[in-house]
């Protein structure tokens, strides 16, 4: 049984072409769940017309690593998979990954290739100015995993305090040594519009820093429990 | 310990000693000026290390003691000579001042390398700075170490796509969920 997570908050603009590219796949989930992180536009509206193939929660604003955590938890799958509010699929992405989970039982995580394009009603000023790789490549973002449960119970939750919860949620996989692939298909495209390029903020870069200090010490600690040596 | 075997699977590139003869085109033992390769490169100074970030590459990378003094002064403007007198003059009586000086410039060599660093007009006195770091009693050779088991991740932006009023900036005020089933 496969779930799939996509949170939301105040993205009417892209939502109904992420859940149509959900609904269009060749392998068809079990149940799709699109988790409103208390938008105040018409997420809401545009989501409910896809009731009742499309599962609809809500809950106050808290960010996208408790709307993730809250797809899974409310989810039933063994196989679960995310896609952000404005990203896409392509039709076959359910299907080869599943295909690459049944024929390994110790893999545990599955990404592809993603490729990126320009979200077509920016004007052509803006789309010019906005930098945009539009050929294939390996992609470890969250839009492109399809994981076993299994690997979220051993993990755990993402975390709710951070705005990249899922690269730290993958050192931490890394770490407890969950079984990972990258498959050589383009399995998702991702929009470039005005307002993904949060990277550009200070805050976040210092989140990173952090996200990998503490990384480097969980893996420190580790070894060094492991050899029964002093810290 | 090796830090390639401490860390297990994360990919670890050992630094690569250069003989002095190769370092002349990077003006190593020259008192040139650098500065952090700012904005791609981010840092911050955890005590016991010092991280660094380069979002270009998304490789990033960590410093231990020696190098995070090294580092502290130079991405401030000191000139390089002068943080490596320093250096050499505090550890004169424990180790070779030669190998000293080859050790940094090697160091040096490698964050221009990893385009850590560039260049700068700016100059500052290394004694205005001095006071707010100590090297370690015993000299060890300072380690840039490079890690790039996130580079993928990080050079695609993980964090969400979203404009200023919604992702990634959750209300402060609201401590529970309220799942509300439609």
């Amino acid at each position: 049984m496969i779930s799939v997570v996509v949170p939301v908050f105040n993205g009417a603009a892209y939502i109904a072409q992420a859940i149509d590219s959900v609904l269009g796949q060749t392998l068809a989930p079990d149940e799709v769940i699109v988790v409103d992180d208390g938008s105040s536009d018409s997420t809401a509206d545009i989501v409910k017309r896809y009731q009742p193939h499309v599962l609809y929660r809500r809950q106050v604003n808290q960010g996208p690593g408790a709307a993730r955590n809250l797809g899974i938890r409310e989810s039933k799958g063994e196989l679960l998979a995310f896609l952000d509010s404005d990203d896409i699929w392509l039709p076959e992405k359910l299907r080869v990954q599943k295909m690459a989970l049944d024929q390994d039982p110790r893999l545990h995580l599955v990404f592809g290739q993603m490729s990126q394009f320009r979200s077509p009603e920016l004007s052509s000023e803006v789309a010019a100015r906005l930098a945009c790789d539009e050929t294939a490549q390996p992609s470890r973002l969250i839009s492109c995993l399809l994981a076993r449960r299994a690997a979220f119970e051993r993990v755990g939750p993402l975390r709710t305090d951070l705005k990249a919860e899922f690269v730290d949620w993958y050192l931490r996989a890394q770490e407890a040594g969950v079984s990972m692939r990258v498959l050589d298909v383009l399995l998702v495209k991702r929009r470039i519009h005005t307002g993904n390029f949060t990277l550009q903020h200070m805050d976040v870069r210092r989140e990173y820093l952090h996200i990998l200090k503490e990384s480097l010490d969980r893996r420190r600690a580790k070894v060094s429990g492991a050899a029964g040596g002093v810290p | 310990m090796d830090l390639s075997i401490m860390l297990g699977n994360v990919c670890f590139v050992p630094r690569v000693y250069r003989r002095a003869s190769e370092l002349s085109t990077l003006a190593m033992t020259s008192n040139r000026s650098f500065e952090c390769n700012a904005p791609d490169v981010v840092f911050e100074n955890f005590g016991d290390e010092i991280v660094l970030l380069n979002l270009q590459s998304g490789n990033y990378y960590s410093l231990d003691p020696i190098g995070m003094f090294y580092w502290e002064f130079l991405s401030q403007g000191v000139p390089s000579g002068e943080i490596a007198a320093h250096i050499r003059g505090f550890y004169t009586d424990k180790a070779g001042e030669g190998r000293i000086g080859d050790d940094l410039d090697a160091l040096l060599a490698e964050f221009q390398s990893e385009g850590l660093i560039r260049s700068s007009d700016a100059s500052r006195a290394l004694p205005e700075i001095r006071a707010t770091m100590k090297l370690p009693v015993e000299y060890v050779c300072p380690m840039l170490t490079r890690f790039d088991d996130v580079a993928e991740m990080l050079l695609l932006d993980p964090v969400h796509d979203v404009s200023e009023v919604g992702w990634p900036h959750p209300s402060p005020a609201i401590p529970h969920t309220d799942p509300e089933r439609e």
